[in-house]
């Protein structure tokens, strides 16, 4: 994944870390290193570990294998009251019972820095937040905007090597967000500290960042600059979760050719697997007369977006959407076109059309139903043919072919890993305890969450 | 009109909370001696006997040590126990109800246990540490209860910000969490104080001869409720009506300020040091004072149990105490015990460690017999010279080695002439038993004692037995008969319940008798023993056999029976002098007076020889006893 | 802040002082005079099951007072003005600092033949020496503790949460019955707690006030009459089983695992 070049002035880096909470893994071998004085944004859904991995550089977990170096050095057994690092919380934690002044000041204190000078230093460091004049005011007369300051304000007067911030903004309302991004970014130059900086607002991670990482469950999706992950997105995932996009099945006969469809797009891609997922921006779609194009569309909605007119086309089955200044009224026909090299051509997150599993036949009963034993789980399906005890079957399940239902009818459950929506369908990868799963789906669910699922009714599913 | 009736409500509720504690208030400027429930002209003297009564003093430092250290304990462990509470996940439910288990126990089985695990398994000397223990164990939940929700509240990030910005953990405890969480143990900490200075039941099962407020007040009704009780309630009320006002004044101008209604003080730097340090100190120097009052016990300090009111001690002309320490140098910790039974239980299960002691014969033969006892040193007695024949030798220690006797007396029934009828006046002028006191003419006005020796030794005696009896029939007889009656069970009651004119007939000891007839001279009261027989029984001095101090001890006794000390006791308790020293320099009158002396003239010795139906009590066969515990504890159970 | 460690002195302590005293109970409880395990001392229980009852009773009939006298007082002072609620506050918890056995002193001064009341009403009292007067010093005794649950959790019902009661059509005893009072559960199931565990296991109140002996004071008297630890451990075992159980019932009604207090 670590395909950026590293330079001699690493500050940290992050070799194999591996965390686990309850069994259940929340870190799964993180390489990461950031360069100092950069700005690098760790984004993701939450439950993917990006806070996880703030915690063990902050020295509040320690993890279960792998090393966190600090100018080369591992911290790993400093504790963290002695790294050279400063965390901005997610809730600020001021402390309560003290003052603006006193909370800025707490951690000079701390190192018994000359009271002269720490009055200096706390005057200058509220200056920069704004926060003049507010010395004795107690905490809990701020607003959410002013603690956020004092938070941190807090964590930079002491100047550190390293500054973390967890979702600092997440608790403030959009305008004082905008505002507030802007004064982060303004501090970090003026500062000359290195950020890191947790979010899973993608807004918030391209406006500021030079570097992001793109996380889920535990694994780094892709890291780059805000534009290559926009415009380069690694998979479908990181697609899907930076910016609008139409995100495809498709598939690829050679190099530089994609159906998709039911029409060919020219690209610049080389053939990565016969099956592949195609991302295309909406901004990126050119609406031309009808006929005129790679392919044809039906306009369903236009609405007016305040920049641009956001448009749902139907194409194929396929609902494709499209940002463009020129608004198409609903009801019209349009051609589509896309430039070859808007067209993203990535592998599949999940290698196969359909799931492929082993199944034994544990009862073959008189009334034309089959019991297989799948998983461990014992599963009884309409028989299509004849079946003998203990014939051991493999099946290819197509992903339509399995549906979310109440986990009180379910055959099979697991966590949510991803949900994409492709078109006309979710593309849903489903982590049980024995495999992954593919599942297509027209109902939306929260990644991360626990669903539970079965072999559709009123299908010949064998 | 809704107002109206919820302050009138409030009126009703706190009259019934109050009613009882002003009406104390008001009886402590009662000027009676004994007896506080009839009105007997105004006086100070009640508080003023408060500072003079030693015993009353050491207790009440005893209970507000035990509060301040209790709760100190309570707090640090309180507060331990929260945070790694906090920090349990699974099975914190399970955990917490553990932690619940002291305030959801009943007081009565954490004292038990409490007891059998310093005794048994710890093999402690029951005092003022295991007290302390007790009091930390059942203060600790309601610490932990106060500071959990704190701690629930407080932003969970709070103390790794303290962390990150450079605070060693112990420091940022301290200066973080500390503060976050102060309220709460606060909260908790006043509330040990309270529950702590309230307690009795668990302090009576783990204080051995420690004796809290509450202790002492218990042991010390033996002759009644005491006017200093009174007064003590008045003090009490009045200190901690001040502290509870302090307190509210101070939360009133936190939240005066809070609302910017007034401005803060400008926070000085370093006030808080200041506070913690004034606090600290102030504590500090509380313990220092009042710790070895609590704790001392050098090696000239004797250990004395004796029964409630039994030695002219703490506020009196002549007090026996302070002038046995005057004359010898060795100083006296004075405690109470509340019966033979309770003594014997104390010293059984080594909660009790006494130097001297002062068991009735039945109880001091058990002890003779079960080694308890040291044998005395008699030349370190020179005075036991004095003590009459008659008491000499007597069977529970008839060969002079373990006991010094220090008063007797006899049972009998005082009555009330006036609310009696004709005949049964007629028949108490010389009754043949004890049989008036299961007349129905006298609902609820006949006393009984109420403990089970006294109550059976009576029963038995009307049934013609033996009150030394082995034999369970007659004893279960005797309950039947017990139950035939509903007694007014009481001990301390008569002392008021006569002179109010509410109990016609009362067997009760002698010289309480006496006493009772001689401080009520208008009412027509009247003292008889039954003739077919009753109870003569003799307290013994005698010195425990784990005492380390016999020497002391037996000066202590020698002087209890030299003519001063004796006298003042005796006019004092007006229980009967054995010793005849004492008896010579008494008053003319109280050396006459037949329900004393019931011998007259006649020769003591020869007295009781004749006198063959006053029994004193043996000690009974464990297994007696147990029976006469339980059909006592059914008839006490039953006299709905 | 997330170790455990300060867990460990404390579950000492509570190892030390908590659990092995009560198992000592249980020791006793289940072994005769002669030290060895034996059922015996069940003969305890048969013979005092009347006690338990009485006691259980008594206890039961207490607490439905406090809690009959109390919730109206905490109502009453839910609505002060916050000045008012600390003197109130005050009020409540005085009494409670005044010596339990000087408590229990006042009220026989009061009660007993040729006390207070009896001069005042110039004939004797039906009270003194009664069931009654028993029940009078339990809730005399311990209404406090009613109080102060009760009260700590109404004074946390918003009253944002009133007004939408009432904006939703609730009048007074419906807003008390369907708001006020689910709202109050934890503080009603604490108070019960707080009163019935040391009213049932009552000792002193039921000798002085009422003249006879419920199952505390017949613990002691066990203990201190005939210095038998085997009986009064095992009357104590069942005290704390009964007594345990109830409360862990009750406490099923209630989601929050805390007993709140003052």
């Amino acid at each position: 994944m670590e395909n950026r070049v590293s330079g001699t002035d690493v500050l940290i880096r992050l070799e194999d870390l591996c965390k686990s909470f309850d069994n259940e893994q929340i870190l799964k071998s993180v390489n990461l290193y950031i360069r100092d004085k950069e700005f690098v944004t760790l984004l993701g859904p939450s439950g993917c570990g990006k806070t996880t991995i703030l915690r063990c550089i902050a020295g509040f977990e320690t993890p279960d294998s792998g090393n966190v170096l600090f100018d080369g050095k591992s911290i790993l057994d400093t504790p963290a009251h002695e790294r050279p690092i400063n965390t901005v919380f997610q809730k600020y934690a001021l402390f309560p019972h003290l003052n603006v002044f006193d909370n800025v000041a707490f951690g000079l204190r701390i190192k018994k820095t000359p009271e002269k000078e720490i009055r200096q230093k706390v005057r200058k460091m509220l200056a920069m937040v704004d926060l003049k004049g507010y010395e004795r005011r107690p905490i809990s007369k701020l607003s959410g905007g002013q603690q956020q300051r004092v938070a941190i304000a807090r964590a930079l007067v002491n100047m550190p090597r390293l500054l973390l911030l967890d979702e600092p903004l997440g608790a403030l309302d959009l305008k004082l967000r905008k505002d507030m991004q802007l004064e982060l970014k303004n501090l970090h130059r003026q500062s000359g500290i290195t950020f890191l900086y947790v979010t899973h607002d993608q807004e918030e991670a391209l406006t500021m960042s030079d570097t992001i990482v793109v996380m889920k469950s535990g694994t780094i999706q892709q890291i780059g600059s805000p534009q290559d992950i926009y415009n380069e997105p690694a998979n479908a995932f990181v697609a899907d979760f930076i910016g609008e996009s139409n995100i495809f099945d498709a598939r690829m006969e050679e190099d530089n050719k994609v159906y998709l469809c039911g029409s060919v797009f020219d690209c610049v891609d080389p053939k990565p697997a016969d099956l592949v997922d195609v991302v295309i921006r909406p901004e990126d779609v050119e609406i031309v007369p009808a006929g005129e194009g790679t392919v044809t569309g039906f306009v369903e909605a236009s609405l007016f977006k305040g920049v641009h007119y956001e448009m749902t086309v139907s194409c194929g089955g396929e609902q494709w959407i499209i940002h463009s200044t020129r608004s198409v009224e609903a009801g019209n026909t349009i051609g589509m076109r896309v430039a070859p090299e808007n067209i993203h051509v990535m592998k599949r997150m999940f290698p196969t059309e359909s799931n492929h599993l082993e199944a034994k036949v544990t009862e073959v009963s008189e009334e034309g139903e089959v019991t297989l034993e799948i998983d461990g789980e014992s599963v009884t399906l309409p028989a299509t043919g004849t079946y003998e005890q203990d014939q051991v079957l493999s099946l290819q399940i197509k992903p339509e072919d399995l549906e979310l239902c109440d986990p009180d009818d379910a055959q099979f459950t697991g966590i949510l890993d991803s949900n994409v929506w492709k078109g006309s369908f979710y593309e849903m990868i489903v982590i049980s305890e024995h495999r992954r799963w593919l599942i297509k789906s027209q109902m939306d669910e929260q990644a991360g969450s626990e669903v539970a699922f079965r072999f559709a009714t009123g299908k010949t599913v064998l | 009109m809704k107002k109206t009736a919820s302050y009138l409500y409030l009126g009703l509720i706190f009259l019934f909370l109050y009613a009882p504690i002003l009406l104390m208030i008001a009886l402590s400027f009662n000027d009676a001696r004994h007896g506080i429930s009839v009105w007997q002209g105004f006086t100070l003297e009640n508080y003023a006997s408060l500072l003079k009564n030693e015993e009353l003093m050491d207790a009440l430092i005893n209970s507000l040590v035990i509060a301040l250290l209790s709760a100190v304990g309570a707090c640090l462990l309180g507060t331990l126990g929260a945070l790694g509470l906090n920090n349990v996940k699974k099975g914190r439910g399970v955990l917490m109800n553990f932690s619940n288990l002291p305030i959801i126990n009943p007081e009565i089985v954490t004292g038990v246990s409490l007891m059998l695990l310093f005794i048994a398994v710890f093999g402690m000397k029951l005092g003022f540490f295991t007290v302390l223990l007790s009091h930390v164990v059942f203060n600790t939940p309601y610490v932990i209860l106060n500071v959990m929700p704190r701690l629930r509240r407080m932003d969970k990030n709070l103390f790794e910000a303290a962390l990150d910005l450079g605070c060693p953990p112990a420091k940022a405890f301290f200066k973080v969490v500390l503060p976050e969480i102060f309220p709460g143990v606060f909260a908790g900490f006043l509330i040990s104080l309270t529950y702590s200075f309230d307690d009795f039941i668990i302090s009576y099962f783990t204080g051995g001869n420690f004796q809290t407020l509450s202790v002492f007040v218990n042991n010390s009704m033996k002759k009644g409720i005491q006017p200093w009780m009174a007064s003590m309630t008045g003090v009490i009320f009045v200190a901690v009506l001040m502290i509870l006002l302090i307190m509210n004044i101070h939360d009133a101008r936190a939240e005066a300020i809070e609302k910017n209604k007034i401005s803060a003080p400008t926070p000085k730097k370093g006030m808080g040091y200041v506070k913690a340090a004034a606090a600290v100190l102030c504590i500090a120097l509380i313990l220092g004072i009042c710790l070895p009052r609590v704790l001392r016990s050098d090696d000239n300090t004797i250990v004395v149990c004796n029964w409630g009111e039994y030695m002219s001690t703490g506020d009196c002309d002549f007090d026996v105490i302070a002038e046995f320490e005057k004359a010898t140098g060795i100083n006296v910790e004075y405690v109470t015990a509340e019966s033979n039974e309770a003594l014997y239980a104390k010293m059984k299960s080594g909660s009790g460690k006494y130097d001297v002691i002062f068991p009735s014969e039945y109880m001091a033969e058990r002890m003779i017999d079960e080694g308890m006892l040291a044998k005395l040193d008699y030349d370190n007695i020179p005075n036991y010279e004095s003590i009459m024949d008659a008491f000499k030798g007597m069977e529970h220690d008839p060969k002079e080695e373990y006991t010094v006797p220090y008063f007797w007396g006899t049972v009998g029934i005082l009555y009330n002439a006036d609310m009696l009828t004709e005949k049964d006046l007629a028949m108490m002028e010389n009754p043949k038993d004890w049989s008036i006191l299961w007349s129905k003419n006298y609902p609820n006005q006949i006393m009984m004692f109420d403990n089970p020796r006294d109550a059976f030794g009576i029963a038995l005696k009307q049934l013609g037995y033996s009150q030394n009896t082995t034999d369970e029939t007659e004893i279960r007889e005797a309950a039947a008969l017990l139950k035939e009656q509903k007694f007014y069970y009481g001990m301390d009651q008569f002392f008021e319940m006569i002179p109010s004119g509410s109990l016609a007939i009362a067997p009760y000891y002698a010289g309480d008798c006496m006493y009772v007839m001689e401080d009520n001279p208008d009412m027509d009261l009247r003292f008889v023993i039954p003739e077919c027989g009753t109870n003569i029984f003799s307290d013994a001095m005698c010195v425990p056999a784990t005492s380390r101090k016999q020497a002391q001890a037996e000066a202590f006794i020698n002087f209890m029976l030299t003519a001063e000390a004796g006298k003042a006791n005796t006019e004092y308790v007006y229980y009967s002098t054995p010793n005849q020293a004492v008896f010579d320099v008494l008053e003319p009158e109280m050396q006459e007076n037949k329900v004393a002396y019931p011998q007259g003239t006649e020769d003591l010795k020869a007295f009781r020889e004749r006198m063959t139906s006053w029994e004193a009590f043996q000690y009974l066969p464990v297994k007696i006893n147990d029976l006469m515990t339980d059909l006592w504890n059914e008839i006490k159970t039953n006299n709905k | 802040m997330k170790s455990k460690k300060p867990l460990v002195p404390y579950l000492f302590w509570m190892a030390a002082f908590v659990i092995i005293p009560l198992g000592m109970v249980i020791y006793y409880a289940f072994t005769g005079k002669d030290g060895r395990f034996s059922f015996s001392n069940f003969r305890y229980i048969a013979e005092n099951s009347q006690v338990y009852l009485d006691s259980f009773l008594i206890a039961l009939i207490s607490t439905a007072i406090c809690l009959l006298i109390a919730y109206p007082l905490a109502l009453v002072m839910m609505r002060m003005s916050p000045r008012g609620q600390r003197m109130m506050n005050i009020l409540v918890m005085l009494p409670m600092w005044m010596n339990f056995i000087l408590r229990i002193c006042s009220l026989e001064v009061i009660f007993r033949s040729g006390g207070v009341l009896d001069q005042i009403l110039g004939f004797s009292n039906p009270v003194n020496h009664t069931m009654a007067a028993v029940v009078i010093g339990i809730v005399y005794n311990y209404l406090p503790f009613m109080v102060l649950p009760l009260y700590t959790v109404m004074s946390k019902i918003s009253k944002s949460v009133l007004e939408a009661g009432r904006d939703l059509g609730c009048n007074g005893w419906r807003l008390l019955w369907k708001v006020i009072f689910p709202l109050s559960i934890p503080g009603v199931i604490s108070g019960i707690t707080m009163v019935f565990v040391p009213a049932a296991s009552a000792f002193v109140i039921g000798n002085r006030l009422g003249g006879f002996y419920l199952i505390g004071d017949t613990i002691d008297s066990y203990y201190t009459k005939s210095f038998d630890l085997n009986a009064a451990s095992m009357l104590s075992f069942v005290l704390m089983v009964v007594i345990v159980i109830s409360i862990v019932v009750m406490n099923h009604f209630d989601k929050d695992d805390d007993i709140v207090l003052v």
